[in-house]
This record gives C-alpha cells, sequence and structure tokens, in this order.
C-alpha cells in the first residue's frame, strides 16, 4: 500500500469516528498515532505522540489562546457585554429592528475584547433575547440576529481561530488580526442592512422600541464603551506596534479587563473563580484539539497526500480561482458538520500548500476567507454551533425556528465572501499599511 | 462504583481549580515581566519557560473537568438518528475505545518523562527539569481516562431509562 492510500484510509477511518461521536480530538489523534505507526513505526508514533502533546501544552506561541479566552471570560462575568448592549439599544432601539441591529454592534464591540465565536453569541443572547422578547420581535430574527452577530466575534480581532491558523501555517498573528478588522465591519453593516431590509417590508418582525432621551444617551456611553475601546487599543496596537509578543497582548487585554472590573467593582471573587474556569475548561478543550491536529498532521504529512493533492490539483486544466472554489465548496460543506476550529486544524495542513504554494494566493486573505466560509458553518444546519448555543439561552423556541430565521444572514455572509474575493484589499489593505511594523 | 466516580469528578475539579490559577500565574508572570522590561530595563529571566510550564499543567489538569462537563467537541448529527438500543451498542463501544486510547497516551506520557528523567533533560535558562511537567500532565490524562467509564454508564442507564 502506497503511503497516499494510506492517508486516504486515514481519513476515512477519521471520518467514521466521527460519525460515531467519538471527540474530534480524540479521533484525530487515535487516527494519527496508527497510521504514523503504520508509515513509520509503532515505537516512532508512540514517542511521536507523547512528546507532540507536551509540547503542543507548554508552547508559548500557543499560550496566547488561554490568555484571550480569559479576556473574553473576564468581559463576560464582569457585565461589560451588557453595558455595551445597553449602550447601543439606547442609539439605536427605537428604529425599525433596532434592537437587532443594536445586537449586531454589541457583538462587533464584544468580539473586540472575546475571540470566540461562541462566548460572544452566549453573552450578548443572554443580554439581548430577553429585550427583544419584550418588545415582540419575531422570534426567528431575534434569535438568527444573535447567532449571526456571533460570528463576527471570529473577524474582529482578539480572534481565537485566527491565532490557530496563523500557528499552523506560520502567518504573523498580528497581521491576521488587522485583516479582520474591516471584513468583520463589513459583514456588520451587511448585517444592519439584512435587518434594515427585513424589518422595512415586514414591520411586524422588529417593533421600534421607546426613543431614549439624548441625556441618557450621552450618560450611557460613560459605561463600558470608553474601556473597551481603551482594552482594544492597548492589547492591538501594542501587537501591531512589536511592544508586545501575541502572548503578551493577550496578557495585556486580559489584566486590563481585570482592572477595569475591579475599578468599577464590576467582579467578585465567585465571578473570577467561574471566569478562570470556564477559560480551563474552553482552553483544554482547544489545545486537546491542537494536539490531535498536531499528531494528525504528522501522520497527514508522511503520507504525503497533500503533495499529491497539490500535483494533482497543479495539473488540473482549470484556471486557478475554479480549483479555488472547489476548495471553497469543501469548505462549507464540512463547516455544516465540523466546528470551526476543527475543520481548520483539519484542513489547513492539506489545502494551505495547494492554494497559497500552488495557486500562488496572498496568504493572509486566504485566512480571512476561510475563516468568513466556516463563519457560516457556525450558523447553518445541521451542526450550526451558534444556532445550538442560542437554543440553549432561548430553551422554548424550535430549532427549526432558528435555522429559518439565519438564511438571510447567510445570504449577507455569502455578500460579503463575494466582495472579499472581488476585492482582495478589503481585508489586505491595514497589513499592507502596517507590513512595515514587526509581527 | 459510584463512590469512585463520584471521587473521579472531586479530583477533576480540583486539578481544574489548581489549573485555573496556574493560568492566573501566566497572566500575571508576563505581565509583570512586560513592565519589568519596559520601566527597569530587568525582564525576568525564564519567564518564556515558566509560561509554557504552567500554561502545560494548566491545560493537562482541566482534560478531566472538560471531559465531565462533556464539553470536548464531538460531532452527535448521526448518532441523534439511531435507534435508543444502537445508541446503547455505540457508547459501549466508543467509551472502552475511548478509555483504553487515553490509558495508553498516559502510559506513553509517562514513558516520555521517564526518558526525560534519565536523560536529564532541562529547561535552557532555568535549568528546570522537564520531566516534572510531564508527569503532570500524564497525570491530567489518567484522571481524563478514569471519566470515561462513569459517562459511559451514565450516558447507557439514561438510555436505558428511556
Amino acid at each position: 500500500m502506497t503511503p497516499v492510500i494510506t492517508g486516504i484510509i486515514g481519513i476515512i477511518i477519521f471520518l467514521l469516528l466521527l460519525a460515531m461521536k467519538i471527540p474530534i480530538a480524540l479521533a484525530m489523534t487515535m487516527v494519527g498515532l496508527a497510521g504514523f505507526a503504520c508509515l513509520v513505526s509503532p515505537a516512532a508514533a508512540f514517542h511521536m505522540t507523547a512528546a507532540e502533546i507536551y509540547n503542543v501544552f507548554s508552547s508559548y506561541s500557543l499560550s496566547v489562546i488561554p490568555m484571550f479566552i480569559w479576556m473574553g471570560f473576564l468581559a463576560y462575568y464582569s457585565g461589560l457585554g451588557s453595558s455595551l448592549y445597553h449602550l447601543a439599544y439606547k442609539f439605536l432601539g427605537h428604529f425599525p429592528g433596532g434592537l437587532a441591529v443594536a445586537t449586531q454592534v454589541t457583538c462587533a464591540l464584544f468580539g473586540a475584547v472575546c475571540g470566540s465565536n461562541t462566548a460572544t453569541a452566549a453573552t450578548i443572547g443572554t443580554i439581548a433575547l430577553p429585550e427583544m422578547r419584550k418588545y415582540r420581535y419575531n422570534d426567528s430574527l431575534s434569535t438568527a440576529s444573535v447567532a449571526a452577530g456571533g460570528a463576527l466575534g471570529v473577524l474582529i480581532p482578539p480572534s481565537i481561530i485566527f491565532i490557530v491558523y496563523g500557528i499552523a501555517t506560520e502567518q504573523s498573528i498580528s497581521r491576521l488580526f488587522l485583516a479582520g478588522i474591516l471584513p468583520g465591519l463589513l459583514l456588520m453593516t451587511l448585517y444592519i442592512i439584512t435587518i434594515y431590509l427585513l424589518a422595512s417590508r415586514r414591520p411586524e418582525l422588529g417593533p421600534p422600541g421607546p426613543k431614549t432621551p439624548w441625556r441618557e444617551r450621552l450618560a450611557a456611553l460613560r459605561s463600558g464603551l470608553l474601556e473597551v475601546l481603551i482594552i482594544f487599543t492597548i492589547s492591538l496596537w501594542g501587537l501591531v506596534a512589536g511592544w508586545f509578543t501575541p502572548t503578551e497582548a493577550g496578557a495585556v487585554g486580559a489584566a486590563s479587563v481585570l482592572l477595569v472590573a475591579l475599578v468599577e467593582r464590576r467582579i467578585n471573587w465567585e465571578r473570577f473563580v467561574k471566569s478562570l474556569a470556564d477559560t480551563t475548561r474552553t482552553v483544554a478543550m482547544i489545545m486537546l484539539l491542537v494536539a490531535g491536529a498536531t499528531v494528525f498532521g504528522r501522520f497527514i504529512a508522511v503520507s504525503r497526500l497533500p503533495f499529491a493533492l497539490a500535483e494533482w490539483a497543479g495539473s488540473l486544466p482549470l484556471p486557478p480561482f475554479l480549483i479555488l472554489t472547489i476548495v471553497f465548496l469543501i469548505y462549507l460543506c464540512l463547516g455544516c458538520f465540523i466546528d470551526a476550529l476543527a475543520l481548520i486544524l483539519l484542513t489547513v495542513p492539506i489545502f494551505f500548500p495547494l492554494v497559497v504554494e500552488v495557486l500562488g494566493y496572498d496568504p493572509i486573505w486566504f485566512g480571512v476567507i476561510i475563516v468568513l466560509v466556516v463563519a457560516m458553518g457556525i450558523i447553518t444546519p445541521p451542526v450550526g454551533m451558534n444556532v445550538y448555543i442560542i437554543k440553549g439561552v432561548a430553551k422554548d423556541i424550535p430549532l427549526e425556528v432558528i435555522f429559518k430565521g439565519v438564511w438571510p444572514f447567510v445570504a449577507a455572509l455569502t455578500v460579503c465572501f463575494f466582495l472579499l474575493a472581488l476585492f482582495p484589499q478589503i481585508a489586505t489593505f491595514l497589513p499592507s499599511l502596517f507590513a512595515a511594523m514587526p509581527g | 462504583m459510584e463512590r469512585l466516580f463520584k471521587a473521579v469528578h472531586k479530583v477533576s475539579g480540583l486539578l481544574e481549580k489548581i489549573g485555573g490559577f496556574c493560568l492566573a500565574g501566566v497572566m500575571i508572570l508576563v505581565v509583570v515581566n512586560i513592565v519589568m522590561r519596559r520601566f527597569f530595563g530587568h525582564p525576568f529571566l525564564g519567564v518564556y519557560e515558566y509560561v509554557g510550564f504552567l500554561t502545560a499543567v494548566s491545560i493537562g489538569f482541566s482534560l478531566a473537568s472538560c471531559a465531565v462537563k462533556e464539553a470536548h467537541i464531538a460531532v452527535d448529527f448521526w448518532v441523534k438518528r439511531l435507534p435508543r438500543k444502537g445508541k446503547i451498542a455505540l457508547e459501549l463501544a466508543t467509551g472502552p475505545l475511548s478509555f483504553f486510547f487515553l490509558i495508553l497516551v498516559t502510559r506513553h506520557l509517562l514513558a516520555y518523562a521517564g526518558n526525560l528523567r534519565a536523560t536529564g533533560r532541562v529547561s535552557p535558562t532555568t535549568e528546570t527539569p522537564f520531566h516534572i511537567f510531564v508527569y503532570l500532565v500524564a497525570l491530567g490524562f489518567l484522571v481524563f481516562a478514569l471519566t470515561v467509564p462513569g459517562t459511559t454508564i451514565k450516558t447507557v442507564r439514561r438510555g436505558s431509562k428511556r
């Protein structure tokens, strides 16, 4: 049996294990270990697995992940998300569909201190859904707007998916963060236009709330917005300017949120411990995935499957953009079934050499666009992670109702995708602006 | 048996707390190092190494608690469509498979730690022995493995009652 055939069989067995509900991280480690044992030797495979697991867990460059995750959980437990929502609500709540629009703005602002789409959706969902229900918003629109808004958290830095992509492909994390800003703002604008169009055509979907006096609006500016902007600026600017490593930027971000929470008495000991517990659990889940993907990646590398795929695709009589479209369609299909982070970890070692080295596309642009594609998977059936999270918050609303509401937002994501494909500068402009800076 | 599972849950909760404080330690260490470096011109030597050690312990110690809360990502799209008996049979197959695999990983992490100890491998700056932290990660994996039978039995019981 050739190594390439072994690689293909390994992927099939991995998919079977996934279908049997074995945790993705374990399935990747099992297949990676077994495949490496077949192609090299059992002793080498066991040593490689143990060494890779410890190396991933103790990696300084990966320690950025826990820091940014803790930053997000501290923001959640200190009530920063709630303050941001009330601010957006006071400015936008009186427009048709205004609460759903306020939800998008809050998701974007919260995404600036939280790197996880699920944490963004859960945080904003618990705050926004009761308000939208109070003003008799349509269940589909209210739940779907929060689920889709959560996806803004993966584009607007800090983003855990960008960090993992950056480490897996050896790209600068600061440039990826910069590249996500404009597409994130573009997607937020497209979401807002979608809500406006829906609420204009059918006002019963999102009736306007009462108008807030300007004095109250200006007062609301003082609670939360300034803090978020300062934390975001210190953390991201320090990273882009080369003052901090990514881990240091994350630690400074988490320390800043903690400091704000302590000074404003937003957090107590119990909430602090809860933020740590939620962080360690999330980090354990992510890092086991990274370790599993590393072991799996070692097996895929010795099978020479990515090289065979790159050679085969390079010899196809098709223009590069068509091959790229096929790659995106594969991501779109897999994204419907596999978690976004796991999908990136699993597929990047296979597709990155093809798209960047053979087809010659920009690696930063490719990172942004596949994050956008997997963001679609976060809200589309059957495995839309954010939809399940919103279902957990709004237990009485059936899943079908939420999924029914996400389609206009999927359309907005598709428009964003085509705009990014047609105008790659939307993603590459900011990184090129700061190109001279170390990252 | 129930007592054993309860003990495993307690241990996983305790390890998670230790892991959490290790993480807080990482943040403090990194921030203090930035302050020392930028304002006093004296960075802490070995921060890079201690961040790695503390992060490894934090992750290793949180694996079990993550499993107890069923937070490790799995795809249940197809399993949900199986009849009740099919789900139980699958759980009885995958539970032991995961358990033995995790025990195998634990065993080889211990072997790896023993190897590092025998060869006297230490970190370059602080000369801290690596093997201590590999043993701690192996402990995390052992407790992680021990959570699996409890989860399997719970799922099977839940399925049988329905």
